[in-house]
C-alpha cells in the first residue's frame, strides 16, 4: 500500500552514501542533527560543495580529511533510536472489512430466504412436498384449488345432466308435435285434399303450433344457460373448457346408460335409449344455434315447417328414422294433379272426359311412377279433327317442362293415323323426371344410414 | 517493495476481491430469488384468489343443482309419459318385425272405409315380396292390384302419403311405383271413371 509504504520508507540525506536497509531507521533518527550542521555553518558548507564539484575526487577526499580533523566529535543529542522488530510485521493483516462482513451476512440471508421461498412455493404450488406437508397439516393452495375444480366440474356436470335431460324431453315434444304439424301442413297445402280435410288440418296446425311454441320456448331457455363453470385451468380457452364439460356430461350419461343396459325391464330400456340419445345431443352445437337464433313468433307456417324439419335432421330420437323416411316420400297425388293441370293448359276439355270422342283432346291410358328413380312414364293418345296432333303433343311436353315439379319431359317418336272425318289419333308416350330431387330431400344432409339403431323391442 | 509489504498488499487486494465477489453473489442471488419469488407469488396469489372464488361458487352451484334436480323431477312424470306414448306409437307405425298380418288387416280396413256402392274400391290381390334390409330399418314390399274409382284412388294415395303419423295408428308406408290404366265403364251408377292400378307399397319396420 502506498501510504503504508511511505510510513516505513526512509530517504537518505543529500550527499550521503546509501545505507543498508537495517540502518535506515537510525539514519532517519539522526537526520535532524545532520541537517542542523550545515545550518550552523552555512558559509563553510556552501564553498565546499562548489569546490568539490569543481576540483574532482582528489580535492573531495582532502576536504573530507580537513572536515574530519577540524570537526569536534559529535555529541548525542537524542537517544539511540529504537529498533523496529520487523518480525512483528509478519503477522500484520489488513483490518477486517465491515463491508465484506455485511455482504457475507447478506448473501447468507438471501440464500436462506430464497430457500424458504422455494420451499414455500413448492409446498403451495406443486405436489413435490406433499408427503411432508401432509404430515405437517400444511394446506397446499394448488391442491386445494384442484380439489375445488374437481368439485365444481362434478357439480356443473350434475347441473348439465338435469338440464340436458329436460332439454331432450322438450326436443322430443317438439318432434312429436312437429310430426303432427308437418302432416297437417301437407294436407292444408295439398292440391288434391278436400276443403273439409284442409279445414281440419288448419285447426290441427293451430293446436300443434301452440305445443311447438311451448316446447321451443322451454328448450330455448335451457340453451340460454351456461353449461361451463368458471374454473381455473392450465388451458384457459373457453372452447377447451366447453369440451371438458361436454365430455364429462357424455361420460355421465353413458355411465347411466351402462348401469341399466343389462336390464330386461321395458322402462329401463327406454331410459337407456333416452340417456344415449341425450348423449348424442350434447355436441350438437347446430341445434343450440338454431334455437337461439330463431324468433318463434316471427315464423310463418312454411318457416315453421322448415324449422321442424331442421330439428328432426339434427336431433336423434325415436322419431328420427321415421321422419327421414317421411321426408323421402313422394306425394304422388300432387304429382298426378300437376300433370292434369298441365294437360288442361293445352287441352281445355281434358277434365270433361266425356267429350274426348266428340271433340278430341288428350286421354291417358296409364301412368308408371317409379319413386326409386324418381321418373314417370305416361302413355295415352291424342285425337284431333285436324292434323295438328304432333303440335298438341309437343305443346304438352313444353308445358310439363315449365312445371317446377318436372324436368326432362320428352317424346322422340311420333305416329298418327286417321282422317279429317274420323279424326286423327296419335300415340302418346311421355317420359319425365321429378325435378329438384336433391334439394327436396333433406336426407342429403344426414344420410339415413348414419342414424343410430333405435333398438326398440316389444 | 519489501516482502512483508507485498503480503499485506496481496491480502488487502484479496479482501477487495472478496468484497466484489460477495457483492456480485448477493446481486445474482437477489435477482434469481427475487424473480423466482415474484413469479411464483403472482401464481400463488392467483391460485389463492381462485380458490376463494371457487369456494363461494361451489356453495351457489350446490343450490343450483338441487333446484335443477327438483325441476327435472317435477316434470319427469310428464316427460316419461310422453316418451311412453311416443314409444307406443312408434311401435305401432314402425314395428320391430314385418307384422304383415296387421298390415293385411290395415289394407282391408282401407277397403272397407273407401268402398261404397257408388264409388268402388276393390283390393283384388296383395302379394308380399321378400324383405329388403337397410342399415337401420327394413322394408316389406307389397304389390296390390286395385280397382278403384278416381276419387277413391286419390283418397288411397292420401292415406299412404300420410301414413305413419305419430298420433295415428297407420303403418309407415310409401309408394315405390304405380301403374294405372283407365277402364271404360258404361255403368251409370258409377259416378267417376274406374282406374285399375297396380301399386307397389313399401311398409317399413325396424
Amino acid at each position: 500500500m502506498p501510504e503504508e509504504g511511505n510510513d516505513l520508507e526512509v530517504k537518505p540525506a543529500a550527499g550521503e552514501a546509501a545505507t543498508t536497509d537495517a540502518k535506515a531507521p537510525e539514519q532517519a533518527q539522526s537526520k535532524p542533527s545532520e541537517a542542523a550542521t550545515p545550518m550552523q555553518n552555512p558559509e563553510d558548507k556552501a564553498p565546499d560543495a562548489f569546490e568539490a564539484k569543481a576540483s574532482g575526487p582528489q580535492e573531495t577526499n582532502l576536504l573530507k580529511g580537513i572536515v574530519s580533523t577540524n570537526t569536534e566529535p559529535e555529541e548525542d543529542i537524542l537517544e539511540v533510536a529504537p529498533e523496529v522488530d520487523m518480525s512483528l510485521l509478519q503477522d500484520v493483516e489488513p483490518p477486517k472489512s465491515v463491508l465484506l462482513m455485511v455482504l457475507k451476512a447478506l448473501s447468507v440471508v438471501i440464500l436462506v430466504l430464497g430457500a424458504g421461498s422455494m420451499l414455500f412455493f413448492s409446498s403451495q404450488l406443486s405436489d413435490v412436498l406433499d408427503p411432508v406437508t401432509e404430515k405437517l397439516n400444511v394446506i397446499n393452495a394448488s391442491g386445494e384449488l384442484e380439489l375445488s375444480n374437481t368439485e365444481i366440474i362434478a357439480l356443473q356436470t350434475d347441473l348439465n345432466f338435469y338440464r340436458y335431460m329436460r332439454l331432450k324431453a322438450h326436443l322430443d315434444r317438439f318432434s312429436y308435435y312437429g310430426d303432427s304439424y308437418l302432416r297437417n301442413y301437407g294436407i292444408y297445402n295439398s292440391q288434391t285434399a278436400s276443403a273439409g280435410d284442409k279445414n281440419d288440418a288448419e285447426e290441427e296446425m293451430v293446436v300443434a303450433r301452440d305445443q311447438l311454441k311451448t316446447a321451443f320456448t322451454e328448450a330455448q331457455e335451457i340453451y340460454r344457460l351456461s353449461f361451463v363453470a368458471p374454473i381455473k385451468l392450465e388451458e384457459e380457452s373457453e372452447l377447451q373448457k366447453e369440451l371438458l364439460f361436454q365430455n364429462e356430461l357424455k361420460e355421465k350419461l353413458n355411465a347411466k346408460a351402462a348401469e341399466l343396459s343389462g336390464s330386461a325391464d321395458r322402462d329401463a330400456k327406454r331410459a337407456v335409449r333416452n340417456y344415449q340419445q341425450t348423449a348424442a345431443l350434447v355436441n350438437k352445437a347446430q341445434v343450440k344455434t338454431l334455437f337461439l337464433s330463431t324468433d318463434f313468433d316471427e315464423l310463418s307456417d312454411e318457416e315453421l315447417k322448415e324449422m321442424v324439419k331442421k330439428v328432426n335432421n339434427l336431433v336423434v330420437n325415436d322419431m328420427s328414422t321415421i321422419q327421414k323416411i317421411k321426408d323421402q316420400r313422394i306425394k304422388w297425388s300432387d304429382v298426378m294433379n300437376e300433370i292434369e293441370l298441365r294437360t288442361i293448359a293445352v287441352d281445355s276439355y281434358y277434365s270433361s272426359g266425356d267429350l274426348y270422342e266428340d271433340v278430341g283432346g288428350i286421354r291417358y291410358n296409364s301412368y308408371d311412377f317409379d319413386s326409386e328413380n324418381r321418373s314417370i312414364a305416361i302413355s295415352g293418345e291424342t285425337k284431333l279433327f285436324n292434323t295438328l296432333n304432333f303440335s298438341l303433343i309437343v305443346d304438352l311436353i313444353d308445358e310439363i317442362n315449365r312445371s317446377e315439379l318436372f324436368e326432362n319431359a320428352e317424346m322422340r317418336s311420333f305416329t298418327k293415323t286417321g282422317s279429317v272425318v274420323e279424326g286423327y289419333k296419335a300415340n302418346l308416350r311421355l317420359s319425365l323426371d321429378l325435378e329438384g330431387a336433391e334439394e327436396e330431400s333433406p336426407v342429403e344432409d344426414t344420410p339415413i344410414n348414419d342414424l343410430p339403431d333405435l333398438g326398440i323391442e316389444i | 517493495m519489501p516482502k512483508k509489504q507485498v503480503t499485506y498488499v496481496l491480502q488487502k487486494r484479496k479482501q477487495q476481491k472478496y468484497i466484489k465477489g460477495y457483492a456480485i453473489l448477493c446481486a445474482v442471488l437477489l435477482m434469481f430469488f427475487g424473480f423466482y419469488t415474484y413469479k411464483n407469488w403472482s401464481t400463488y396469489s392467483d391460485v389463492k384468489e381462485a380458490g376463494e372464488k371457487s369456494a363461494q361458487y361451489i356453495s351457489g352451484l350446490r343450490n343450483e343443482v338441487v333446484a335443477e334436480q327438483s325441476s327435472y323431477e317435477v316434470g319427469r312424470d310428464e316427460f316419461d309419459n310422453l316418451n311412453r306414448q311416443i314409444e307406443d306409437n312408434v311401435e305401432e307405425i314402425f314395428p320391430v318385425t314385418d307384422e304383415y298380418t296387421a298390415l293385411t288387416r290395415e289394407f282391408d280396413d282401407y277397403e272397407a272405409e273407401l268402398s261404397t256402392r257408388t264409388s268402388v274400391f276393390d283390393v283384388a290381390s296383395i302379394n308380399y315380396e321378400p324383405i329388403i334390409s337397410a342399415e337401420n330399418y327394413s322394408i316389406l314390399p307389397a304389390r296390390l292390384n286395385i280397382r278403384s274409382s278416381a276419387s277413391n284412388f286419390r283418397k288411397f294415395l292420401h292415406l299412404i302419403e300420410n301414413s305413419g303419423a305419430l298420433d295415428g295408428e297407420s303403418r309407415l308406408m310409401d309408394i315405390s311405383s304405380i301403374r294405372l290404366s283407365f277402364e271404360q265403364d258404361d255403368d251409370e251408377n258409377v259416378a267417376d271413371e274406374i282406374i285399375n292400378f297396380t301399386v307397389q307399397i313399401n311398409a317399413y319396420f325396424q
